[in-house]
């Protein structure tokens, strides 16, 4: 049965997509690239880049709601829950067996390097996801302005992502009226 | 039982309310849990670091950490339901209507405004990202150009790599470096 294999799929995907995102949702743009639009071929990369703007702005993790979101293109809301599921199971086990491990797990040497380590590599994949998003907008002025002023604010006074999601989408609301796109 | 409908409340509402993930995300789950005085100031920051430590989205180690502590299995599970139920909801409404959703006027203008704002918080996620791998300790030390060496090795093995061998090397590298130098 095709639905079953590809719910099958789609969840031993989101199983490894989930095991190794580490650092958030932003850490996972590389993986669902690589495992979803370049080798499942589920998506495209433009239309991650809607999913993407779609997950920031509304509420919940960032990781969850992409995989949602994808799970419900691909197999409805089956697909939605199954997808979730997939990603959200390892950890949900790892913290499970780690409550009871806790002093051992702070303590031990190997796993702490390794940390420090995976925190790099995190770094770095939140870069390439900055590369890979950054190739998918439309660049004028209005869209550098948007991206600098957003950054400003975030970084340097501190406004939340909330609040300067819903200045952007004003701000593109105006800027379309202006252009005479809306009617 | 009782408990386990107050995890599930809290989490609902811990579940609505977090936007533009991360830090954010952190400040909600901590002021809800010592609202309730579920778990003691040190035991938050335990988590708090482990949550960096492990998989996943914070929200859902968080749930599952604090709904294991107070009930169990069941609690985690519990808690755990309630925080994705909120984000379920909303995106199977907007996913199954997307095509939709994309073809009004209003949406895609917004987006116009929403794609670049995308890139201004990933650079932010850097920035915050940044800050903590490469300065944990404020000044400029040995884990400073440990942490930028291994960052910079993953970035350019993630040209010909798969994202998840970067994230296993990094790993490792973390381990040789740390042997090595600390």
């Amino acid at each position: 049965m095709n639905n079953l294999k590809l719910l099958k799929e789609l969840f031993f995907t989101f199983v490894k997509i989930g095991t190794f995102t580490f650092g958030g949702g932003y850490a996972m743009i590389p993986l669902i690239k690589s495992e979803i639009v370049e080798k499942k071929k589920w998506i495209e990369e433009k239309e991650l880049m809607y999913i993407l703007v779609v997950s920031e702005s509304t509420p919940g993790s960032l990781s969850v709601n992409i995989a949602t979101f994808i799970g419900q293109k691909l197999c409805g809301l089956k697909g939605s829950l199954i997808a979730t599921l997939g990603l959200v199971i390892p950890s949900f086990t790892i913290i499970s067996i780690i409550t009871n491990l806790l002093e051992a797990f702070k303590k031990n040497i190997v796993i702490n390097y390794c940390l420090f380590g995976i925190r790099a590599g995190v770094l770095a994949l939140i870069i390439n996801a900055m590369i890979s998003m950054f190739s998918e907008i439309d660049k004028n002025y209005f869209s550098h302005l948007v991206m600098t002023i957003g950054f400003i604010l975030i970084v340097f006074f501190n406004v939340s992502a909330f609040i300067v999601i819903v200045l952007a989408a004003l701000s593109g609301l105006i800027y379309c009226f202006f252009k005479g796109e809306l009617r | 039982m009782k408990i386990l409908l107050e995890l599930f409340l809290s989490f609902i509402k811990i579940g609505c309310f977090s936007f533009g993930g991360g830090y954010a995300m952190i400040a909600l789950v901590s002021e809800e849990v010592v609202k309730k005085e579920w778990i003691s100031g040190e035991q938050l920051i335990d988590f708090l670091a482990i949550s960096e430590s492990t998989p996943g989205p914070f929200t859902v180690n968080a749930s599952t950490y604090i709904g294991k502590l107070l009930a169990g299995y069941p609690g985690a599970i519990t808690a755990t339901i309630a925080a994705l139920l909120p984000s379920i909801v909303i995106i199977c409404l907007i996913a199954k209507n997307f095509e939709g959703f994309l073809t009004n006027k209003y949406i895609n203008s917004a987006f116009t405004g929403l794609k670049p704002v995308v890139i201004a918080l990933i650079g932010s996620a850097i920035v915050e990202v940044g800050k903590n791998v490469l300065f944990p300790d404020i000044i400029v030390n040995e884990t400073t150009y440990l942490s930028l060496t291994i960052a910079v090795i993953s970035l350019l093995l993630s040209k010909k790599l798969n994202p998840i061998i970067v994230i296993g090397l990094s790993g490792l590298m973390g381990i040789a470096f740390g042997f090595v130098f600390f």
